[in-house]
């Protein structure tokens, strides 16, 4: 008896000790919200991390997914035009088409006509679909001469569609107000003879209006380059071919 | 930290909160974002601010059709087709601005003034949205008749390439001003055109950029990304694909593009043959 009641003690002491030791060590409350957050963080951090891909390549993968799609069908066409109207309708169709063919054609010049591209400053000289000579130009240089808080100039080459309004040989250059503020001389009057100059333009020229010219160069290097103050400036033999094959009123087309 | 490993093993249930918490972000954007959207897409452009074609009621009805008829009826959608890109050229022409004109059948990306193109860019390489394929041409043909306004653009190249230049005081000053030319611009052409009905051209040179990327070619890439992740956004809280612009991007040779975005006008308009 003494014996038993010994080792029931005994145990007793063991049991104690050991839930002392399981209480000791069993983590507390903060620590596992901390491990849990962890966990937390790390899970979203990784979700995130997968779905970059996805979000990245979103609207390519919506595209893909929208190939299974079932294409679209005629037949709502078929219930609009009816089985019956299918024939007169496409004659219809095509009779409309040629009209407007038709209006269309109006607008391509009778002649040759010429293109400018001024920002890779070449041209070519056309007549119909079929190209006559091409070659370089020099355009506009996109310069701002400012001289002043309200005297400025911008050397561009204008956009659009224009006709030769004149048509000149061995033109002489009436300078402009900016050719001497360019050049850090005072500005003369009106007619003064300063403001002619004889050879710089070469042989042709050619008016679009608004000051703006085709003509000639002495700066030949520079052809290809956007270096004018705005007027389109030609190799001699290429000013030539063009002065030759325009007339007053032949459209350049510039852009 | 080999206590927090032990842990998390030991403890199924925090195995399986992770692995949700893990998959639960990808999961949404693919069911939310793609799969239902496209799964509830309806093909129509509502914002072309046009009605569809209506059914002639008087001939129409539902028809059936034989293989024969069925491809006289595509050939009389390529002519409606035809006739609404002609028409646009003929409404363009009488006007006196510069206007483009993509014809994906051709593979060219034209520009035009008054009828006569000027400028005609092969198309080395396109893309356009899988959404074309699905809307019908009752719903695509009144978006396409008539031509798109340019609304705003975005550029890695400036439009005018403006320098500034003071005036010389005297001679001897404008004697010592530098008078070489520019040299040209060499940065990439990478664009974006935006139009109004939803239409979004993207346009990219086809020749790979020299040197690595410039500073103005790697905000615009940070700028189209910034611009295609609050999309996702916007698709999730809209699932509906309706409103999603209709993207069609071109590559074309780097003269040519930059040609092209230097000579449109601001306010340009585009006709649109698909």
């Amino acid at each position: 008896m003494q014996q038993i009641s010994k080792s029931m003690d005994d145990r007793s002491i063991q049991w104690e000790v050991s839930e002392q030791t399981v209480r000791k060590n069993r983590p507390s409350f903060a620590q596992t919200m901390l491990k849990v957050l962890v966990v937390f963080i790390a899970g979203l951090s990784l979700s995130v991390l997968l779905s970059w891909p996805v979000i990245k390549n979103f609207n390519r993968i919506q595209e893909y997914a929208l190939k299974y799609k079932p294409k679209a069908e005629v037949q709502p066409t078929a219930n609009r035009i009816g089985k019956g109207n299918i024939d007169t309708y496409s004659a219809a169709l095509d009779k409309d088409l040629a009209g407007i063919e038709k209006k269309l054609a109006v607008f391509i010049p009778k002649g040759p006509y010429l293109i400018i591209n001024t920002s890779a400053n070449q041209f070519k000289l056309m007549d119909g679909d079929k190209i006559l000579r091409e070659g370089m130009v020099s355009t506009g240089s996109y310069t701002i001469l400012q001289a002043g808080p309200n005297k400025q100039w911008i050397f561009k080459t204008p956009r659009g569609m224009f006709k030769i309004l004149n048509k000149v040989v061995d033109p002489v250059w009436k300078k402009p107000d900016w050719a001497f503020v360019e050049e850090g001389l005072p500005i003369p009057s009106a007619n003064h003879p300063s403001r002619y100059e004889y050879g710089v333009l070469g042989s042709y020229s050619m008016i679009l209006g608004d000051g703006y010219m085709i003509h000639g160069t002495l700066y030949k290097r520079f052809l290809g380059m956007p270096v004018t103050h705005g007027c389109v400036r030609m190799g001699d033999d290429d000013l030539e071919a063009v002065f030759k094959a325009l007339q007053i009123g032949s459209k350049v087309y510039i852009y | 930290m080999g206590s927090f490993f032990r842990w998390f093993w030991r403890n199924r249930r925090i195995q399986v909160i992770f692995f949700i918490l893990i998959i639960s972000l990808p999961v949404f954007l693919i069911v939310y974002g793609i799969i239902l959207p496209v799964k509830n897409y309806q093909p129509s452009i509502p914002s072309s601010g046009m009605p569809g074609l209506q059914s002639d009621t008087a001939s129409g009805g539902h028809v059936s059709l034989d293989p024969g008829q069925v491809e006289k009826i595509r050939a009389i959608i390529r002519k409606e087709n035809e006739r609404a890109y002609l028409k646009n050229k003929l409404a363009l022409a009488e006007k006196d601005s510069i206007y483009m004109v993509l014809n994906l059948q051709d593979s060219a990306l034209i520009l035009e003034i008054k009828g006569i193109p000027v400028k005609k860019a092969r198309l080395i390489d396109y893309e356009i949205s899988n959404r074309f394929a699905l809307i019908n041409h009752e719903n695509l043909l009144p978006w396409i008749s008539s031509p798109f306004l340019l609304e705003r653009d975005l550029s890695t190249i400036p439009k005018e390439p403006i320098i500034v230049k003071q005036a010389p005081k005297d001679t001897i000053e404008a004697a010592k001003m530098n008078t070489k030319p520019a040299p040209p611009d060499s940065t990439n052409v990478f664009f974006t055109l935006y139009f109004d009905r939803n239409l979004e051209l993207e346009i990219e040179q086809a020749d790979p950029p020299e040197k690595g990327l410039s500073e103005k070619v790697e905000t615009y890439l940070n700028l189209k990304k910034n611009e295609s992740t609050r999309s996702v956004f916007q698709i999730l809280s809209k699932p509906r694909q309706t409103d999603q612009p209709m993207k069609i991007k071109l590559v074309i040779s780097e003269i040519e593009a930059r040609a092209i975005y230097r000579a449109i006008p601001a306010r340009s308009r585009l006709i649109l043959k698909l």
